[in-house]
């Protein structure tokens, strides 16, 4: 019913030709929210059937039913359940998630200090996963014989078999311990190199600071968690390049285009992978959803001070609101993200816009 | 003057162990039209895609010669065949929205093979063109993409952007197969008046016997990748000698209530490997039919590839 | 108008032998997959005479050897029992998730498909909700309120998992109710049920069959992955993600505890990618 009322009032608003693109845009981040919303309402429930106290485990193991009870009715625990249902809503609507159990401080701010460092490995892993994946996906489809097919079909069956947390203890032993090549833990240290930390992530501080020698050092300790991220999404990627262009290049327009004498290269990069790159824009969206979830083990393993390692204590810790705090934000950015996948695809393809009304 | 020449071309695709063209031998001159005639699985399309070198790489191609004003392109190299299809031959698809990619402009399109073809100085001849055969406001629509358009605009556009860079010789695979009658015969009369201005060589692969007879001056009719009858449109369509031919021609219907007799229905076995491929539906058929693929012999001003049905007619004409 | 005389002996076009005649790489894997699943049921009597459990603190970190084919742990149990025994907790686990989610995936989706309208909309956009949870974080937080321990691992998960095979079948469904000899049983006034039964719901057998196959996998890494965190099973159980966690600290001086529980989840989450694969190209034929 409510999406009938949305739907006709914003057709409403969008009623000329291109404004109607928009009009499903709308309509898209309404859906958004409402999946974000009954998202936080399921988080909300688990977070209160804890088995456990969270008001005894702040005020301590110790602490008199007194202390206890002052702990709760500070936590806002004893209110009804509704009310701290509307509350809770209340507060994430002004990004107020609450302090975390175990260092009785606003989460929120401890957890976007950990940001920067998990974001310089998705971002680093993403791109390097859509860049070669590509890349290889794209040759493989144009050279479909060879010798060097059978290393790409190795690659592309055994990434997605591969449990990450095993191959990067594999990488740990064989090039930190063993061959001792390359850091097996920790991130930039910006203090050790005087590097100042102006955005948090050691790559880019290096860089503002100019100073190649500690980027180099950046870099290294990079190597591993990215190497470890990609050995695993990699081969999806890949996998799906290749036999989405296979398929375009069947297509009949390819015939014509060599037909018309245009030359191969042409045909292949320009025309087909265009077509091509649809399902492999969806699934790139989908991974990087994934990867906010995904990044907690690749922190654990080589403790890297980011996000997940912060949840993961957290977890440890039996530290609730920093739990629900995750569960939320990580659901409302694997959203956020396939909304902006859909957005580009609009782009991409101009039959869409069209349909869009 | 002779423009092409295929003499023995037989092509067998990969994993088939029949020849989806076989022993196929004609000439075509300089301006004329021939059309090639028959059903699906006749070999056909393999025809017109070998004349413009897109036939599949993994499929076997073997013959005595294929020739375009004297070139062999037996051998010729695939940036050869490229070359030839920017200069001097075109083709023309069935399908019209299949033909062009949906995600780019048709301008676009149209002009990379031109910038390939070293002539984006022909966009004015383009845009001329395109208005010619029948669209108004041609910039505008070359602007659009493939979806917007009928798929007769999209086939006038496909001829425009074939014919633009002045090419001796067109292919078209049925080019009016995928569209309206009304639409088929403007597209017909646009084929026409090309071949008159340009003095433009066309081969037309058809399924349709009104389209053959509108615009061919020559008519190969094919049947189990042979070609069994070749001639003349008019003497081939009045009086035909291959009894594949004759049941083509009778099935076509008609108004009037003569008794008609029709072509027996396809048996079970398929096109057989070896002898006549028409053999297991033949009336006039013989032992020697099933053990020797019949050579194309003249009679007349035709070529037919049925021995039984030529003797009939010599000992009609004796007598 | 005369009758056709049928032609000689002609080789067909179609040989329907030929379907069959290359032996498929699809045996291997099934084969391989029977080998698995042996293994799973018959675990407890299979372990050597050290058995899963057994503590033998002289034999203490031992690498491998013809007595102990994975070498020990640090508590100088023997790692291929463990991992033998660990079947049972890792893959039993992993297929309880997988059937969780093809059987209520499966149901929910052609309901969906079937009941059309609002309802389907409606069910999809609750599906959509649960898919845009991330499992492992999605595990946490079910942990944290269920407590820890396979129950609650394999409840969150099971969770997560059906959406995706419900929007799969309810897809397919939806093709197939629109599909022509869908319509022509109709208008031959089949009834709705005998439409569903012997219509739509066999041409989904092969691709959900397929995407099961992949999916146990993908429940193993997941599970496996889940438990290296330390969210499955407690401690002295020999689930192999726990085995593998339990190793880290020993990396250096026991490098086969790390190798080899892990290099058995690569495995066999590989035969059960290539048995998807070989399943796949059958379904396509």
């Amino acid at each position: 019913m409510t999406e009938h009322r949305l739907e006709s009032q914003l057709n409403a608003a969008a009623s000329s030709g291109g404004v109607q693109w928009l009009g499903a845009f709308g309509k898209g981040l309404a859906w958004m929210l409402i999946v974000v919303w009954v998202a936080v309402t399921i988080t909300f429930t688990l977070s209160r059937i804890v088995p456990a106290d969270p008001a005894r485990m702040v005020a301590g193991l110790e602490a008199d039913a007194e202390a206890v009870a002052q702990v709760r009715e500070n936590l806002g625990l004893d209110d009804s359940l509704p009310v701290q249902y509307v509350n809770y809503l209340g507060d994430l609507v002004r990004l107020d998630f609450g302090d975390s159990l175990q260092t009785q401080r606003p989460l929120l701010p401890d957890m976007l200090e950990a940001l920067p460092a998990s974001l310089e490995l998705i971002v680093v892993s993403f791109t390097m996963v859509t860049v070669i994946g590509i890349v290889l996906g794209i040759a493989w489809a144009y050279w479909p014989k060879g010798a060097h097919t059978l290393l790409l079909r190795l690659v592309a069956v055994s990434g997605s078999a591969i449990p990450v947390f095993w191959v990067g203890l594999i990488f740990q032993i064989v090039f930190g311990k063993q061959l001792g090549w390359l850091p097996v833990a920790g991130n930039f240290n910006h203090a050790a190199h005087g590097v100042s930390d102006v955005t948090g992530a050691g790559t880019v501080d290096t860089i503002i600071a100019l100073d190649p020698g500690a980027f180099a050092n950046a870099v290294k300790v990079l190597i591993l968690p990215v190497s470890t991220i990609v050995a695993h999404q990699l081969a999806l990627t890949m996998a799906l390049m290749r036999s989405s262009l296979e398929e375009q290049l069947k297509k009949p327009y390819v015939r014509a285009a060599r037909a018309r004498g245009v030359s191969e290269p042409r045909i292949v990069l320009v025309d087909a992978v265009r077509n091509a790159l649809n399902p492999v824009v969806t699934m790139l969206g989908l991974q990087l959803g994934w990867s906010f979830g995904g990044i907690i083990i690749v922190e654990v393993i080589f403790s890297w001070p980011g996000v997940g390692l912060y949840s993961f204590n957290a977890f440890q810790a039996f530290d609730y609101n920093v739990i629900m705090a995750i569960t939320i934000l990580s659901t409302a950015s694997f959203v956020l993200i396939n909304a902006a996948v859909g957005v580009l695809y609009g782009v991409l393809d101009p039959r869409i816009k069209e349909n869009a009304s | 003057m002779t423009l092409l020449e295929v003499d023995g071309l037989s092509v067998t695709y990969a994993g088939a162990d029949y020849k989806a063209l076989n022993d196929a031998s004609f000439t075509l001159d300089t301006g004329k039209t021939v059309a090639v005639v028959g059903e699906s699985g006749s070999g056909k399309s393999t025809l017109a895609h070998v004349l413009a070198g897109l036939l599949d790489p993994t499929a076997e191609m073997t013959g005595r010669s294929l020739s375009l004003n004297g070139e062999n392109l037996l051998t010729a190299s695939r940036s050869r065949w490229r070359e030839l299809r920017r200069t001097q031959m075109s083709m023309v698809f069935q399908s019209p929205i299949e033909s062009w990619n949906p995600t780019r402009t048709m301008l676009v399109q149209v002009m990379g093979g031109l910038k390939a073809a070293g002539r984006p100085d022909l966009y004015p001849s383009l845009v001329e063109l395109v208005r010619r055969v029948g669209i108004d406001e041609p910039e505008q629509r070359l602007g659009d993409y493939a979806h917007q358009l009928s798929g007769g605009m999209l086939q006038r556009i496909s001829i425009a952007s074939a014919v633009v860079n002045g090419p001796s010789l067109l292919i078209a695979d049925e080019p009016t197969s995928a569209l309206d009658s009304t639409v088929q015969a403007e597209i017909l009369q646009i084929l026409g008046e090309l071949r008159n201005d340009a003095n433009l060589a066309m081969v037309i692969i058809s399924h349709d016997l009104t389209v053959v007879n509108r615009v061919a001056d020559d008519v190969l009719v094919m049947y189990g990748g042979k070609i069994v009858e070749s001639g003349p449109t008019d003497l081939v369509l009045s009086d035909p000698v291959h009894p594949y031919t004759r049941g083509l021609l009778d099935s076509v219907p008609r108004l009037t209530d003569e008794p008609r007799t029709s072509l027996p229905s396809m048996p079970t076995g398929g096109i057989p490997n070896q002898g006549c491929p028409f053999q297991p539906r033949c009336l006039l058929a013989v032992a020697e039919c099933e053990t020797t693929s019949p050579p194309l012999e003249i009679i007349g001003a035709t070529s037919v590839a049925c021995p039984p049905a030529l003797s009939i007619r010599s000992s009609v004409a004796a007598s | 108008m005369t009758v056709l005389e049928p032609a000689v002996n002609q080789p067909s076009l179609d040989t329907p032998g030929r379907a069959w005649s290359r032996p498929s790489g699809l045996a291997i894997w099934v084969a391989l997959t029977v080998l698995i699943l042996g293994v799973l049921i018959t675990a407890p009597g299979l372990v050597s005479n050290h058995g899963p459990f057994g503590l033998k603190v002289s034999d203490r970190l031992n690498g491998p050897s013809a007595d102990h084919w994975f070498g020990t742990d640090d508590f100088g149990r023997d790692i291929f029992s463990r991992v033998m025994h660990g079947t049972r907790y890792s893959i039993g686990s992993a297929l309880t998730v997988a059937i969780f989610g093809v059987v209520v995936g499966t149901i929910y989706g052609a309901t969906a498909a079937w009941v059309g309208g609002v309802v389907d909309r409606l069910m999809m956009r609750t599906v959509d909700v649960f898919l845009a949870f991330p499992y492992l974080v999605f595990a946490m937080a079910v942990a944290a309120s269920l407590g820890r321990g396979l129950k609650s691992t394999i409840i969150a998960l099971a969770l997560l998992w059906w959406p995706s095979y419900a929007r799969m079948v309810r897809g397919m469904v939806k093709s197939i109710l629109n599909d022509y000899h869908v319509q022509a049983a109709r208008t031959l006034g089949t009834n709705e049920r005998q439409l569903l039964q012997w219509h739509v719901i066999p041409h989904t057998y092969d691709q959900i069959l397929v995407r099961f196959t992949f999916d146990i996998g993908i429940s193993l890494i997941a599970l496996t992955g889940l438990s290296f965190l330390g969210l499955g099973v407690g401690p002295p159980t020999p689930e192999w993600g726990r085995m593998v966690a339990d190793s880290k600290q020993l990396a250096l001086s026991a490098p086969w505890y790390a190798i080899f529980p892990g290099l058995v989840i690569f495995l066999v989450v590989l035969n059960f990618v290539l048995l998807g694969e070989a399943l796949r190209k059958r379904a396509v034929r």
